[in-house]
């Protein structure tokens, strides 16, 4: 949460000097005249509303004044189940002498923000947001296992950071939620990825969604295996962390096939990290099932 | 000291809105500033957010304003199934920029505002959100006055989220510096934010909120905001002129 903020915040300082540099030669480049090279690198505002089931997701905290720096993302699965990354809504803890995120550290209850769009009446070209709040009992997966001493070590080593939102009351949307992909997308494949995530420069505020297009490079076995975006197109940043990685083929709903992790440097290359949802898919079928009972 | 002011969770100032350029197709604008809703049809904000200097041209008559501004309204209401959390509705709304007529007559950039550093945006429709609009206060400000600034503003230490609206309350000093001291008042050690210029300075007094001024410049080391008294025949002419149009359309 916090800490992991700070952790993937000190990544994005070493980012943000590569993505200066390496800006010039990205397509797509100065879509809109005041946005800096980093949201390019991060995607475009999804003002057209394609990812609605991108939900905002924070651990509840009853003083408001601690919600600073603890915002993630998440997706809309079923009708009372929300998604997320667990980094999201648990706390390192110290277990001998390294840190380590686990299902001891995660929050109770964790908040919910489902945002709805809709194009202004008024103003041609516009929308309209309306949010809806919601809290949920936070289920981590079982082999949550994250070591949390440095960052690599936590892509590298960590398994299964993912845990659900299992919601008092189902989403009230006009949107469907996600569904969830019966296939493990193959090296080379065209992927979506969306979220609330801060480049930290004044022109980002959370609470606007961006989206962008990048490939899955590779799908590496390491302690489970992670989905690997290396391409030049849009990376997750913190606040992404818990939004969705997507297959759309033309004409069919989009699926799901990862949840942002982190990003950072692996091998020399600008990299997003994201867990492989097929690899858990008997868990969230589970998960789905409870909350239909 | 600089204060970096509370959130409005509130919803005590729901008349202050932001304010861009208006665009085709309806991109947000990042750089967006403040602004006040002082009658159902028209918004007050400063005057460089909708209106600039052109490169390399002559000062005089250089001032180009946008056609068309963007106003959306944000209300916040406490969640019914969550306590402690604020649910966001946003309106937009589109209308006409119309500067004061002095605002063209100057060399002007936001790091030195001139005179009359104010426009209003007349809205093709009322403002909706059900937002009550703040009358102008009836006397200057006086010095050591204590004044409610609000607005949109933030940066990397504050954190940004969308819809949030500050507020913080300040006393005022007479800009003792600046050659139009009458018009230009300090307020002393507050910091505000990109995003908070156009926003308003606000008397609060027991029969409600009084418009004192408009936030022009912000500086590490303080802010200045225009007072609005010194232009009241202007605004009342501009609010005439929106009451004039007929019943606005809701």
């Amino acid at each position: 949460m916090r800490y992991a903020r700070i952790l993937l915040s000190f990544m994005l300082l070493v980012h943000g000097a590569c993505a200066t540099t390496a800006g010039e030669e990205l397509p797509g480049r100065a879509r809109t005249s005041g946005h800096t090279r980093l949201v390019v690198l991060h995607g475009e505002e999804d003002g057209e509303n394609l990812h609605p089931y991108t939900v905002m997701v924070a651990p509840y905290r009853l003083s408001k004044s601690k919600r600073r720096g603890d915002e993630c993302s998440g997706v809309h699965l079923g009708p009372r189940l929300v998604l997320t990354a667990a980094h999201c809504v648990c706390e390192p803890r110290q277990v001998g002498k390294s840190l380590v995120i686990d299902r001891l550290g995660c929050s109770k209850l964790a908040v919910v923000t489902v945002p709805s769009e809709r194009p202004s009446q008024e103003v041609e070209g516009y929308s309209e947001l309306q949010t809806r709040i919601y809290r949920g009992e936070v289920r981590p997966h079982p082999k949550l296992n994250i070591p949390f001493d440095n960052p690599e070590r936590a892509v590298l080593m960590g398994t299964a950071d993912l845990a659900v939102i299992f919601l008092e009351n189902p989403v009230e949307s006009r949107f469907p939620a996600i569904q969830l992909a019966d296939f493990e997308p193959r090296e080379g494949q065209d992927i979506l990825v969306a979220g609330y995530g801060q480049s930290g420069t004044r022109s980002e505020k959370y609470g606007l969604r961006t989206h962008g297009r990048n490939r899955l490079t590779q799908v590496l076995k390491l302690t489970e295996r992670k989905l690997i975006v290396a391409d030049s197109g849009a990376h997750v940043l913190p606040g992404d962390s818990g939004g969705p990685c997507i297959v759309q083929q033309e004409g069919k709903p989009p699926l799901l096939v990862g949840i942002a992790m982190m990003e950072g440097d692996y091998e020399g290359q600008r990299v997003s990290f994201f867990t492989n949802t097929y690899t858990y898919r008997d868990w969230l079928r589970e998960e789905l099932g409870r909350t239909s009972m | 000291v600089v204060l970096y002011g509370e959130i409005d969770t509130e919803n005590r100032f729901p008349a202050v809105v932001t304010v861009s350029p208006f665009r085709t197709p309806g991109k947000r604008i990042v750089e967006e500033c403040s602004g006040v809703v002082i009658s159902p049809r028209l918004i007050l904000t400063a005057g460089h957010c909708l209106c600039q200097l052109r490169q390399g041209a002559a000062p005089e008559g250089a001032l180009r304003c946008e056609p068309y501004a963007v106003v959306t309204t944000f209300i916040q209401e406490p969640s019914k199934t969550v306590p402690g959390e604020v649910e966001l509705r946003t309106h937009v709304h589109k209308g006409r920029v119309r500067p004061h007529p002095d605002l063209h007559r100057q060399s002007h950039s936001p790091r030195q505002p001139g005179l009359a550093d104010l426009a209003v945006v007349l809205l093709e429709g009322a403002v909706r959100g059900g937002v009550a609009a703040i009358p102008l206060a009836d006397s200057e400000v006086r010095d050591g006055e204590t004044v409610a600034m609000v607005g949109y503003g933030y940066d990397e230490l504050i954190g940004g989220r969308y819809g949030n609206r500050r507020f913080s309350r300040n006393k005022i000093a007479k800009d003792s510096a600046s050659s139009v001291g009458e018009i230009l008042f300090e307020l002393p050690g507050m910091r505000i934010y990109s995003g908070d210029e156009g926003g308003p300075c606000l008397r609060e007094t027991q029969e409600g909120l009084q418009l004192v001024g408009i936030l022009t410049q912000g500086s590490n080391e303080g802010s200045t905001f225009t007072s609005t008294y010194p232009y009241r025949s202007w605004l009342s002419a501009e609010l005439r002129n929106a009451a004039a149009k007929g019943p606005p359309l809701e």
